[in-house]
This record gives C-alpha cells, sequence and structure tokens, in this order.
C-alpha cells in the first residue's frame, strides 16, 4: 500500500513539475506571473488527441503536442506579452488571465463542454510487483516527462543557449549588453514553457482518458503554489517542490485522510511555508 | 422585477471593485483574492443572523470587521516578501477559503448556508429596500475613497504605488501603508458580503471561487485603478456586458476574455484611468484649478 | 561634527564590498565620497540611509546610535536623500512630490494620515521649495513628463521639503549636461548657506573637486585617502588608483 502510493505520488509530481515548468521559465525570464501557460495544457491535450487519432502514433502525437503548443507560446509571447513588459506587473497578469480565459472556452467552443474520451494504445504493458501495480500509462508519465527534464537540464546547463538563458534570467540588460541575443532566448523559453505543459496536458489526458475544455483549471492555479514553493523562477526548485506536492497530496489526501481537498493542499502548504520561510523553500540567503 | 436584481447585482459589484482598487489601485498592491474576503463577511452574516438571529447593523458591521481583520493578517504574513508572492498568496488564500465553506460543517459545507430576509424596524425590506441600502453603503465608501485621496495617506498610498525606495526615504512606513491598505480593502469587502448574503438568501462555498476574483479585479482595472469613477463604470460594464450580449450569450466567456486582452494590450490604464482616452477629453473640457483645500 | 560612520564593514555572501571604512560628516560641511567603480561608494551610502544594515560597525547621527534603522526611521531623525537612478513619483504632480515630503509628520498617526493635505499653508510651503529649485512652471505637471535635469532638481526640492540636517546626494550629476552641473554647484553653495550638511557620492571628479569641502576616496571597499579636494589631487595614492581610467 505504501509502496502503491508512493510510485502514484511520483506520477503526480511528474506531471505538476512539467505543468509548472512552463511557468517557472517564464517568470525566471520576463518576471510575469503567467496564468495563460495551464491553457496549454489543456490545448495541449486536445492537440494530443487529435494528431494521435490522425496518426494512430503516440510518439508522433506527443512531438507534435509540443511543438504547435509551443509555437501558440511564441505567438502570444510576440504579440501580446513582449509589449506589457515595461507596464505595472499587475497588467500582463491580468491580461495572462484574459488569455486563459479565451483559450478555455475557445476550446469548449470547438470540442462542446463535455469531457472526451482519448483511449491510447500503449506499445508496453504495465508492471506488477508483488503489491505494487503500475499501469503502463503511469511508465509513460514518468518516462516521458524524465525525458524532457533532462532535455532540459541538458540545454539550460550545457549548450550555449542554455548559458544565455541564464545570464538572462540573472539580469536581461546586462545580458543584452553582452551580446546575448534576448529574442531568441525569450522564444526558446515559450516553445519549451508552453510545448511541456502541453504534454502533459496529453499524459493527463492519456491516464485517466479524458480530456475537458477546464481540465486547465485546478493545475493553473497549483502551478502557482509550486512554482512559489520552488523558488520563483527556479527550474531545480521548482522539480522539488511538484515532486514534493505530489507526496503530500497523496498521503494526506488518500493515505491518512484530511479534511480539506486534495487540491486545497498545494496552497496550504504554500501559505505555511511564507510563515515559516518567507523567500521560497530552495531560495538560497543570499542579502 | 428583473431590472432591480440586475442593478444589485452591479451595485455590490461596485463596492467590491472599489474595495480592491483600495489595495490594487492606490497602493499598488496585487491582490487576487478579494472574493474571499467577500465570502468571509458573507458567511459571517450567515452565521450571526442565521444561527443566532443577530439584526442586521450588528451583522453588517461585525462582517465587516471580521473580513477586516483576516485582510490584516493575510497582509502582514505576505508582505514581508516579493509582490509576485502577495498575488500568488492572495489566490491561494482564496482557494483555501473556499475548501473551508466547502467541507467544514460549520460552515454548511456542500449544502451551503440560508439567511433570514432582512428586516428593518420589524418590516421586511424588499429588492428596491435592498438596492437603496447597497447605493447608501456604496455613497459612503466613494466619500471615504474620495476623502483618502485628498488626504496623507492618499498621497502615502500613491507614493508607495509609484516608487516604494523613494517613498521609504521620505519617513513612509510602506510596510504599514500596505498592511493598513489591506484591512480597510477588505473591511468594505465584508460589508459588501454581508449585503449579498441578505439579498442571495442563500450562499455556498461556489460564489466566492477564485473566479469572482478576477471579476472584481477585473471590473477596477477595465474601469481604471486608481480612481473613483472607474471601479463603479468597470463594474455596470462587466456587469451588463452579460445582459447585453445575451443574444451571443454562448461566446460570453471568449468574449470577456476578449475584452481584458485588449484593454491591457492598448488601454492599460482602464476606461477612465490616468492618460486614457477618456480622461484626456475630459482633462481637455475642464478648466484648471489649483486645487487647494480649505 | 554631525554624522560619523566607525569601521563599517559590509559582505555580500563571500564578498567584501566594505571593509573597515570610518568617515566623519561635520556641522555646514559639504563631504564627498569619490573612487573608481565597484569601490563601494554606493553599498556605504547605503548603508548609511538604512537601506542595507552593516555587517560590522556603526553609524552615529547627532551622537545616536543609528546602524541598522529601517530607511523611513533615518529619513525621521533628519537624513534625507536623492537617488542614482531618478526616483521621482511619475504618476503624481510635481507639487504632490513635494507634499508626499511635507506629511512626515502625519504619517504616525491613525487620525493624522486622515487629515487633508492639501490645505493652503502646506500648498504654500511646498511651493517655496518648487521655486527654490526652479520648478515653478512644472508644478502642475505629472513627475513623469520631466527631463531628466528637472527630475533630478525634482528630487533634491523633495528631501529639502523633509527640512533634512543632512542631506545625502547620490551621484548627483549624473546624465546631467555641463550647464546643469554648473547650476548644480552653485545649489551646494546656497545649501551651505542654509545650515545644511551634505554628503555626496559623485563620480564625476570635476564636480567633487568643486563642489565638496573634503573628500574620502574609496578604492576595493577600503578608505584610501581623506582631504581637501587639493590634498587628493595630489595623493600619489589617489592616483593611481584612478591612473588608466578614463573619466
Amino acid at each position: 500500500m505504501f509502496l502503491q502510493q508512493l510510485v502514484n505520488s511520483i506520477v503526480i509530481g511528474s506531471v505538476y513539475a512539467l505543468t509548472a515548468m512552463g511557468a517557472t521559465l517564464v517568470y525566471g525570464i520576463l518576471r510575469v506571473l503567467d496564468i495563460a501557460n495551464a491553457g496549454a495544457y489543456a490545448v495541449g491535450a486536445y492537440i494530443g488527441m487529435a494528431i494521435y487519432a490522425l496518426t494512430g502514433n503516440l510518439f508522433v502525437s506527443l512531438i507534435a503536442t509540443l511543438i504547435i503548443s509551443g509555437a501558440i507560446g511564441i505567438c502570444l509571447e510576440k504579440f501580446i506579452y513582449l509589449r506589457l513588459l515595461d507596464k505595472p506587473s499587475i497588467v500582463p497578469l491580468i491580461t495572462s488571465i484574459g488569455v486563459f480565459i479565451f483559450i478555455e472556452d475557445l476550446l469548449r467552443l470547438l470540442n462542446g463542454p463535455y469531457a472526451k474520451r482519448f483511449p491510447a494504445k500503449l506499445p508496453f504493458s504495465g508492471i506488477q510487483l508483488s503489491s505494487v501495480s503500475i499501469p503502463a500509462t503511469w511508465i509513460l508519465v514518468m518516462v516521458v516527462t524524465a525525458v524532457l527534464l533532462f532535455i532540459l537540464w541538458y540545454i539550460l546547463y550545457h549548450t550555449r543557449i542554455g548559458l544565455a538563458w541564464r545570464a538572462t534570467a540573472q539580469d536581461m540588460e546586462t545580458a543584452k549588453a553582452m551580446g546575448v541575443n534576448i529574442n531568441l532566448v525569450v522564444a526558446l523559453n515559450f516553445l519549451l514553457g508552453y510545448g511541456f505543459a502541453a504534454v502533459a496536458g496529453s499524459l493527463i489526458g492519456i491516464m485517466y482518458n479524458s480530456i475537458s475544455p477546464t481540465m486547465g483549471d485546478t493545475p493553473a492555479y497549483k502551478m502557482l503554489a509550486i512554482i512559489v514553493l520552488g523558488g520563483l523562477g527556479n527550474p531545480v526548485g521548482t522539480v522539488l517542490a511538484a515532486l514534493i506536492i505530489g507526496l503530500v497530496e497523496t498521503f494526506l489526501g488518500g493515505y491518512i485522510g484530511f479534511f480539506l481537498p486534495r487540491d486545497a493542499i498545494a496552497f496550504v502548504a504554500l501559505i505555511i511555508m511564507l510563515l515559516i520561510r518567507p523567500k521560497g523553500l530552495f531560495a538560497s540567503n543570499n542579502a | 422585477m428583473y431590472g432591480i436584481v440586475v442593478a444589485i447585482n452591479v451595485g455590490i459589484f461596485a463596492i467590491l471593485a472599489l474595495s480592491v482598487n483600495i489595495i490594487t489601485g492606490y497602493a499598488g498592491q496585487p491582490n487576487l483574492g478579494q472574493a474571499s474576503f467577500f465570502g468571509i463577511g458573507a458567511y459571517t452574516t450567515a452565521i450571526l443572523a442565521g444561527k443566532y438571529g443577530v439584526g442586521f447593523l450588528p451583522s453588517l458591521i461585525i462582517s465587516g470587521f471580521i473580513a477586516g481583520i483576516v485582510g490584516l493578517l493575510l497582509g502582514l504574513a505576505s508582505l514581508r516578501v516579493r509582490d509576485d508572492f502577495l498575488a500568488i498568496t492572495t489566490i491561494g488564500f482564496n482557494f483555501v477559503v473556499v475548501a473551508i465553506f466547502q467541507y467544514v460543517p460549520f460552515f454548511g459545507a456542500s449544502m451551503g448556508l440560508s439567511i433570514p430576509p432582512l428586516k428593518l424596524f420589524g418590516y421586511p425590506v424588499g429588492y428596491v429596500g435592498l438596492f437603496i441600502i447597497i447605493l447608501l453603503l456604496m455613497l459612503l465608501v466613494i466619500l471615504f475613497t474620495k476623502r483618502m485621496e485628498r488626504s496623507w495617506i492618499g498621497i502615502a498610498l500613491v507614493s508607495i504605488r509609484n516608487n516604494e525606495e523613494a517613498a521609504e526615504s521620505l519617513g513612509i512606513d510602506t510596510r504599514k501603508f500596505k498592511v493598513i491598505s489591506f484591512g480597510i480593502g477588505t473591511l468594505i469587502a465584508g460589508f459588501a458580503g454581508s449585503v449579498y448574503a441578505y439579498y442571495m438568501g442563500f450562499i455556498m462555498s461556489y460564489n466566492f471561487q477564485f473566479m469572482t476574483s478576477i471579476t472584481i479585479l477585473s471590473m477596477a482595472v477595465v474601469g481604471g485603478l486608481g480612481t473613483i469613477a472607474g471601479p463603479i463604470i468597470g463594474a455596470i460594464v462587466l456587469g451588463l456586458a452579460p445582459e447585453i450580449f445575451r443574444f451571443v450569450s454562448d461566446y460570453r466567456l471568449l468574449i470577456y476574455g476578449a475584452i481584458l486582452i485588449l484593454m491591457m494590450s492598448f488601454q492599460p490604464q482602464g476606461l477612465v484611468g490616468d492618460g486614457s482616452i477618456f480622461a484626456n477629453i475630459v482633462r481637455k473640457l475642464r478648466p484648471k484649478t489649483s486645487g487647494v483645500d480649505q | 561634527m554631525i554624522l560619523q560612520g566607525k569601521d563599517i564593514e559590509k559582505s555580500f555572501g563571500g564578498l567584501k564590498a566594505l571593509n573597515g571604512v570610518s568617515f566623519e560628516l561635520g556641522n555646514n560641511e559639504v563631504l564627498g565620497i569619490i573612487g573608481p567603480n565597484g569601490a563601494g561608494k554606493s553599498t556605504l551610502f547605503n548603508i548609511i540611509c538604512g537601506v542595507y544594515s552593516p555587517t560590522k560597525g556603526s553609524i552615529h547621527f547627532e551622537g545616536k546610535n543609528i546602524t541598522g534603522l529601517k530607511p523611513h526611521d533615518i529619513a525621521r531623525l533628519g537624513i534625507a536623500r536623492t537617488f542614482q537612478i531618478a526616483h521621482a513619483f511619475r504618476d503624481m504632480t510635481v507639487l504632490d512630490n513635494i507634499l508626499t515630503a511635507l506629511g512626515i509628520d502625519e504619517y504616525n498617526g491613525i487620525v493624522s494620515m486622515f487629515k487633508l493635505a492639501k490645505k493652503s499653508d502646506t500648498v504654500e510651503s511646498a511651493m517655496s521649495y518648487i521655486e527654490l529649485l526652479d520648478l515653478k512652471d512644472a508644478a502642475n505637471k505629472k513627475a513623469g513628463e520631466l527631463s531628466l535635469g528637472m527630475m533630478r532638481r525634482l528630487e533634491i526640492a523633495r528631501a529639502l521639503a523633509l527640512r533634512p540636517k543632512v542631506l545625502m546626494l547620490d551621484e548627483p550629476c549624473a546624465g546631467l549636461s555641463y550647464d546643469d552641473a554648473d547650476e548644480f554647484i552653485n545649489l551646494i553653495s546656497m545649501l551651505k548657506g542654509q545650515k545644511i550638511s551634505i554628503m555626496m557620492v559623485e563620480h564625476n571628479m570635476n564636480v567633487a573637486m568643486r563642489a565638496c569641502d573634503r573628500l574620502v576616496v574609496l578604492n576595493f571597499g577600503e578608505k584610501i585617502a581623506e582631504g581637501t579636494p587639493n590634498e587628493i589631487q595630489n595623493d600619489p595614492l589617489v592616483i593611481e588608483a584612478y591612473l588608466g581610467k578614463e573619466e
């Protein structure tokens, strides 16, 4: 039972990590709280399903989901966010909420308000180890997350553009002065940010065999709690925070029992953290 | 009959937009959880009036103060950190408050709470009476905001919104003023919640969701933060939009999202905010005054 | 002596930005803090104004230890400051910018903060500072619409409206034209006549030499020289520190 819950929590934590990564990357560079990023989550689920229905190939559908949603992200950045950066931070924030509402409602109008099925046939089967059973969909979620996060880590820490990303996150003006191609960094940022959230939505759709226009609602806000817990704009902290929230939710919500619904747990954790460690769980203590 | 219901709704949301305006408009502190204080006010009244038979005026006042005290505490806790944290804390607080209303039996859990019809001096107060009460409350809030705008606290808050470091350097305890703005703004939201509870007769956690916070803030932003007319106009425009766009009711949220995006892209100061097209026209038409108070 | 710093040390992470710097500001004196980029001038300035607290050492104002006080407390005691990057309240008119400083005695009480701000005598007093800094024509303009030179004057007017005993100026001439800088030096000598002690961080050697009575030279977080502009000009250590630097 315990091991089963542990695996379960890792699966949930993986999806959270992938979803929250987009907002973390965007915040890291632009200092904008991008709620619309969770819109990509639902968009990704629908694109993934459509392409899967068309091609029957899961791999192709996931890659296409990442690229198409990433392209949508780049469009949002170019046509909407980039022009709002010098405005007070409430302006891009409200804009991103507008974008989120718009995306969600567009999905509803195009696909109807009801949940649809996303029946994917996986090329491998689940694992049964004495008391622990791991369905094939869970394996898919964990493997895809691990691969994507590895790619992100490699890009950030072992490529020139990753160095540029980190320099820009530190100080955009200085990076610009040093000749970093900011436009490229920001575009890559949105490509990966929206792409990752979209893949996360696709994976959740496959795991629960259900997608709906409002499926991004809860992740949209939970993701915010996670990125703050992770230290706002810190990719590694975000992954850790996502796994912790996955763990706490699974054990407090399912194992021990808790009087609040599981979706509120992330925020309770957030408020407790603010009282105890106001700079974030993994923030360094530099002045 | 139908008209008065719409008017009451717009009135309550105008008060709420004015309340968030004090925190976000004047002091410049993002608050995306105003609906939770609205809810705390409504639930306090539901418990006082519904469970203990407390009268209108005491219920109203206590509801406001409880919301205001919770607001003060949240402000104290989260203002130790960056502004962006504050935005997210207020969102998180909203979710936690709604979850408590929804799951704790004392707050009616998923059954909600009911409130007896409002009576004053033994006479039942109908929708028209309620609307008058709302207008009076709104008038009080407007007068209060006007006074605030012209006094030292108003100057201090706007200076903090403009440049916190400079405000500090002029002897303004920025943290204290931010917390005060939180207290005042949430107190007013609590009053609005109390009246709302009487108007609805029955409340559920659903009424105070995060989406309601977004609506409240959007009204203030679309109308024009940091002005008095702005939030009221915003509440009227966004409050009436669903009625006007009835014929395209299926596209309501789509239009709503688009309005937010377009307003923020092309007129981020809001409809009547400083430097908006509308404000510039008014400025040209009006003769210059010295603005000295005697 | 009105303001004194003793053995001030400040490190960020492992980096020592200031290492045992002491200084004294005399009554009615103009003291300049100069030094190459990264010498620790701004750090020292921010420690005095309460933005940072020092790792070691202390600041005394009129004999009272003010180390670690918050910026608003320090402003209240009578130490006013300006900023290197213009910090005008851009949405507010020039008049309202000045009024903000005049409210200093009203911000403490919950009742007094609701008193009307624009009483005629307060406005009159604000106008006197506006006229002093030659901003009269712009009094009802939004501060955000001002030129950089005017914004700097506005900041000085605003700081003076606190009626400070010490005025701290952080690179007041950065970005100013030669004429504006000239005007600024006249302003300094006029303020001296009004019994205000001034401490300024200045990058521009020419301005510092002409405006200040005494200079403290910092390099790599340490004080390398102190004296009158004349003495400093001929100090071999200072020349070395600035050597190869085209300012």
